[in-house]
């Protein structure tokens, strides 16, 4: 993984973590930037991201006055938000916030990838902020909503060692610990590693 | 093409799905079978670990009668 932490400009991180894989080519998380906000609203506009996505801002000019507010919590250590690139296009966002590093705690979010015919894409995305998050920052522990209807993404959190911890009539509440997640993550590995090199 | 069947339902009753009574070659991934990207991701992992297939190998698969070739391809 390449890492970059600070750029005085921007005022906020300037991340990059980056997979090769022979299945995908190559993935990168890049950390946001304020001239994502296109593409960001773009993405969460776009099927059914809507839906399933924590309302958030409708306009350019909106996610723009987000990311600026953003780049504060992300100084800060709080928050990691990047697009996810792929193909030399963005083609997703994933976001780790609420970020406790005392306890070890974090919340998972933002997860989404549209227009990528490629079903390995999203995973490699998820395997890389796990081990951003459990193994660079060192944290212990990630909690997420879900809708109880989005099978699929329910589906693959569960498959990744994440547990219910509480339910609502349409959402799922889950906890996942980095040791829960070590035998997921090592069984994706095996199928993608082989191939895979930080960059 | 059992073994793909068997993989093929624990894939959709994993997510919660009813299994499918039967398969065909024809049977589109996500039309017919109602498998969206990460259920694809799974179903590739789980054909590697049970038959060494990379399904990948040579782009993407879209029928069950794809996947019933590379594994062939791959046992011959």
């Amino acid at each position: 993984m390449r890492l970059l932490l600070h750029n005085p400009e921007s005022n906020m991180s300037q991340v990059k973590l980056a997979w090769f894989c022979s299945k995908t080519g190559l993935v990168e998380l890049r950390a946001v930037e304020v001239e994502d906000a296109a593409s960001i609203v773009r993405i969460r506009n776009s099927g059914d991201g809507l839906r399933y996505l924590t309302p958030g801002a409708a306009t350019v000019e909106e996610q723009q006055k987000w990311l600026q507010s953003y780049a504060e919590r992300n100084k800060n250590n709080q928050e990691h938000y990047f697009v996810i690139r792929f193909g030399d296009a963005t083609v997703g966002t994933i976001r780790i916030y609420n970020i406790e590093a005392c306890d070890g705690k974090y919340e998972w979010g933002s997860w989404r990838i549209v227009d990528v015919k490629n079903p390995l894409v999203a995973v490699v995305s998820a395997l890389i902020m796990y081990d951003f998050a459990f193994d660079y920052l060192r944290l212990t522990s990630a909690s997420f909503v879900v809708a109880k209807d989005n099978m699929s993404v329910v589906a693959f959190h569960k498959n990744m060692g994440a547990k219910v911890v509480r339910e609502e009539s349409d959402q799922l509440y889950f906890l996942l610990t980095k040791s829960d997640s070590e035998i997921a993550r090592a069984r994706w590995k095996r199928s993608l590693l082989p191939e895979i090199s930080h960059t | 093409m059992s073994e793909l069947y068997i993989i093929l339902n624990e894939v959709r009753t994993n997510k919660g799905q009813s299994s499918i009574p039967s398969i065909t070659r024809e049977l589109r991934l996500r039309e017919d079978i109602g498998f969206e990207s990460l259920d694809l991701a799974e179903l590739t992992v789980r054909i590697e670990e049970r038959f060494g297939v990379d399904v990948f190998s040579d782009g993407l698969v879209h029928t069950v009668g794809e996947i019933e070739e590379k594994i062939s391809r791959a046992k011959s």
